[in-house]
């Protein structure tokens, strides 16, 4: 009996320029790793059955980051969670681990938009990005161009603030997620002038929408 | 003066979104090992000279890694090149080069070990030193600085690195390198100067410190001899080996980013009994000596558990001449069936790739297929001893085609001695021949993908006597061979003559070398081994630079007395026996498989005390019995440390753990 489970994890420093592709690769390996019974597609290039619920941009960590996996044995929770965390790569944290019932949506189809904080590293945010922040959210479109196709970049943010902190303050930024319409924090940074500013990102949370309770956080 | 890690990560942090794969630069994978800088006294780094996604796939850095780190006292880090976008970055911000694991700059270490498996890699030896802000030449360094040491097949000819490198590692680094080890350790106890660490090391069996010997040339440029500047330096340097294979490293590092090979490699096999008259690492990597399958099948099994790899590579010369390839790959396809582990088999010996090989393969996603007839007609495979005939390759391709694989790849060699343009002519037929087998079996599907190389001779082999093929005779062949190879189903590459002729320069250079390629290094020469960025204007200056002819390099049929460079480097083959053989080719006689018949190359006679240590098949070369009256031998003849040396242990040191 093939059992899904969902996996809430951190992607960490050591891991933060590994590419989608190849964080796909290391949760195979780790599950390999784990002895756990994987479940495979079928066909001639048979592959693990693991699903990751966005793509996180190569160059950001992330705090609640969801994958689906599918094991061809039911087995319980713990006993799952507690064979991956032995075998975890230094970039990855596991921090909840649930059988799901099927039948469920995509994974991918769930998640609908995604947090994002962007924290400068050397010096201050210059001082015209308040103007600018304000500017960019009373704009009703905001073209840009991104592998020669043009797209609205506007309505694909929902929020966008300034946030005071211990050093240089931050941008919190909630952009949305999903096919034909995702927010890049790099887009969002560029418009503002800020790409030329050393800056480390963060996924904070992913947002789920359910029918009756509206956007769920990941980390919640 | 030395940057921090704290420093580099903070420059990093501003550094590694801009380059291309960042992944390459940041360290940090599963099963790195990272011990405690303050309180560990000996601390090393590994250094490949190319990039990561090459270095990580080598199989030879990982056994060093796993050796050096299983001392309770080393620490072992590794570095690679950085990309052309990554050294630029690093150079504006002052980062130097610095190792993965703990990101300390690499002039911090007490040992920097480059590996170097081919001579195109050396400007990016001259270019890791500098970013390493390690005085590139081994006279100006002093105790502040670290021991470079190197290894590697290119070492069998150390004489064009000789200038940078303070120590070479000949052969097998295995033993060896705890047995340097222990030097540095007497080294840290005593506050030895540099100089008597050298004579240290130089007495050690298998190393080469050129710094106590210094070559000196006829009129004419050749080679006259080579003076030792201390006496006590070895005549002649005979390389390592060990007499039977270690454990397999079975702990490797899992890379985050896609690697050139991205597997767990087990090595079944070292050495081989071919003799093919071209082939460096035949003859340099004798005498072979097996793993048990009982042994492979242990290291899959706790590597695949520690690792997680999809696929499992089988690595050797010759992997299909392993006497029990047909149980092992049975063995693994049985044990991890339903786990879609994939095995790879490179390096097929087309003689031996039996039916029952093939079907044991089918089903295991092995990718394409590849095999290496090198020459295509009767004559050619009896000069260059690789007599396979186009039946055997046919029917071998016959077996492959019809079991599902619809691409072939086909190693063949252009530019050996004595071949006329009908001979490669005969490989297009060849190539097509095989082609149609596949088309019979697969249809329009299949393909067949032709490697023609261009044949560089290589120190240590019966051809080093040959000159490079005339760069108008190459260039016709290679024409020939796009006329006649254009169908679609045919896809053809070969090596530009360029990157030949810095092959052939290199692999038979001596000392006088080591300024071409340090004015080459100066004027933007780096990863030579790469098509796009080979600058080969900035060779030619160089060699301009310091009044040298390529030609005398390349293009130069060697007398037979000529003193090579490389000569007092013994890969325990004799030269004699090269000669003969290298004779032989110009009759056109083939020397068959030296496990059916001993030729006495000359391997047995140096080691066999090592031989006799070790049971009847142990080895493929025949036991010898000793005479008795000879007395038993500690150390191999020719090494000059025949004597007992304090502090330096012959067996393992009784302090080294077991990983």
């Amino acid at each position: 009996m093939v059992q899904r489970y969902r996996a809430r994890f951190a992607i960490l420093e050591p891991m933060r320029f590994t590419s989608h592709l190849d964080l796909l690769r290391t949760w195979e390996r780790t599950l390999r790793r784990a002895g756990l019974p994987l479940a495979y597609s079928g066909g001639y290039h048979a592959h693990p059955r693991i699903q990751i619920g966005a793509a996180l941009p190569l160059g950001c960590t992330a705090c609640a980051e969801l994958l689906d996996l599918w094991l061809e044995q039911e087995l319980g929770e713990g006993e799952v969670g507690e064979a991956l965390q032995h075998e975890l790569p230094p970039g990855l944290r596991l921090d909840r681990l649930a059988a799901l019932s099927s039948p469920r949506r995509d994974l991918q189809e769930e998640i609908v938009a995604g947090d994002y904080t962007a924290i400068p590293l050397e010096f201050e945010f210059p001082p015209g990005l308040a103007e600018g922040v304000t500017r960019f959210l009373a704009s009703s479109s905001v073209v840009r161009e991104r592998r020669g196709k043009s797209y609205d970049l506007r309505p694909l943010v929902l929020d966008l603030r300034i946030l005071p902190g211990d050093r240089y303050g931050s941008l919190s930024m909630r952009v949305r997620l999903g096919e034909n319409a995702t927010g890049r924090p790099d887009e969002v940074l560029s418009c503002l002038d800020l790409q030329e500013l050393a800056v480390r990102v963060n996924r904070d949370r992913l947002l789920l929408r359910d029918a009756r309770a509206g956007l769920i956080p990941s980390d919640g | 003066m030395n940057v921090t890690p704290q420093e580099i990560d903070r420059l990093l942090a501003s550094i590694l979104p801009r380059v291309q794969k960042p992944g390459r630069y940041t360290g940090g994978e599963h099963n790195q090992v990272v011990k405690d800088w303050a309180s560990t006294p000996i601390r090393t780094a590994l250094v490949f000279p190319d990039l990561y996604d090459l270095g990580m796939s080598n199989l030879g850095i990982a056994v060093l890694y796993d050796l050096l780190n299983s001392c309770a006292d080393v620490l072992c880090e590794r570095s690679f090149s950085p990309w052309g976008d990554m050294e630029s970055q690093m150079r504006r911000a002052g980062v130097p080069l610095y190792s993965l694991e703990t990101h300390h700059a690499l002039n911090e270490f007490d040992l920097l070990g480059f590996s170097i498996p081919y001579d195109q890699l050396y400007t990016n030896v001259l270019n890791a030193l500098d970013l390493a802000e390690v005085p590139l030449r081994a006279a100006e360094r002093d105790e502040r600085h670290p021991l470079v040491i190197a290894g590697g097949h290119a070492a069998y000819n150390p004489e064009p690195m000789a200038p940078f490198v303070d120590a070479f590692v000949i052969g097998e680094g295995e033993e060896v390198l705890l047995e340097i080890v222990e030097v540095l350790r007497w080294a840290r106890e005593t506050s030895a100067r540099r100089s008597a660490v050298l004579e240290r090391l130089a007495r050690l069996w298998g190393v080469y410190v050129p710094a106590f010997y210094r070559p000196f040339y006829h009129a004419d440029g050749t080679l006259s001899g080579v003076d030792r500047l201390w006496q006590d330096a070895p005549r002649v340097v005979l390389k390592r080996i060990v007499s039977k294979l270690p454990p397999s490293p079975v702990k490797m590092i899992v890379p985050y980013v896609d690697i050139v090979h991205n597997r767990f490699p087990v090595e079944i096999m070292r050495g081989c009994t071919r003799g093919c008259r071209f082939c460096q690492a035949g003859m340099i990597a004798r005498p072979v000596r097996e793993r048990t399958v009982a042994e492979i099948l242990a290291a899959i099994d706790t590597g695949l558990a520690n690792t997680g790899f999809e696929e499992v590579a089988l690595l050797s010369l010759s992997s299909s001449d392993y006497r029990d390839i047909q149980k092992l790959v049975a063995a693994i396809a049985e044990r991890y069936s339903g786990r879609h582990l994939r095995i790879s088999l490179p390096s097929l010996r087309i003689e031996t790739v039996s039916v029952d090989l093939v079907e044991a393969l089918r089903g295991q996603h092995t990718g394409g297929f590849t095999l290496a007839p090198e020459a295509a007609t009767e004559r050619m495979r009896n000069v260059i001893n690789k007599p396979v005939s186009s039946e055997q390759l046919l029917s071998v391709s016959r077996e492959i085609f019809t079991r599902g694989w619809t691409t072939l790849k086909l190693y063949f060699m252009i530019g050996h001695p004595r071949e006329e343009l009908e001979d490669v002519q005969a490989i297009a037929d060849l190539a097509k021949a095989v082609l149609a087998e596949g088309r019979k079996a697969a249809g329009r599907r299949a393909e067949v993908h032709v490697g023609v190389s261009t044949f560089v001779p290589k120190a240590h082999t019966p051809f080093q006597w040959v000159s490079l093929d005339s760069l108008e005779r190459i260039e016709a062949k290679q024409k020939l061979l796009m006329r006649e190879l254009r169908d679609p189903g045919l896809k053809l590459s070969w090596n530009p003559t360029q990157e030949t002729m810095l092959e052939a320069w290199l692999s038979r250079g001596d000392r006088r070398m080591g300024e071409v390629i340090y004015e080459a290094w100066r004027r933007g020469a780096r990863f030579d081994a790469w098509q796009d960025t080979l600058r080969y204007e900035a060779w030619a200056e160089a060699f301009r630079f310091c009044g040298l002819d390529p030609s005398f390099y390349t293009h130069r049929d060697r007398p037979f007395d000529e003193v090579f460079p490389w000569d007092h480097m013994d890969s325990g083959v004799r030269k004699r026996f090269l000669l003969q053989d290298y004779l032989w080719s110009f009759e056109g006689k083939p020397r068959i498989d030296c496990r059916e018949q001993c030729f006495a190359c000359g391997i047995l006679p140096k080691f066999n005390n090592l031989r006799a240590g070790q049971a009847g098949d142990a080895w493929f070369c025949p036991v010898i019995q000793r005479r008795p009256h000879l007395p038993a031998q500690t150390l191999p003849p020719g090494s000059l440390a025949e004597r007992p040396l304090e502090g330096v242990a012959l067996e393992a040191p009784a302090g080294r753990e077991k990983a």
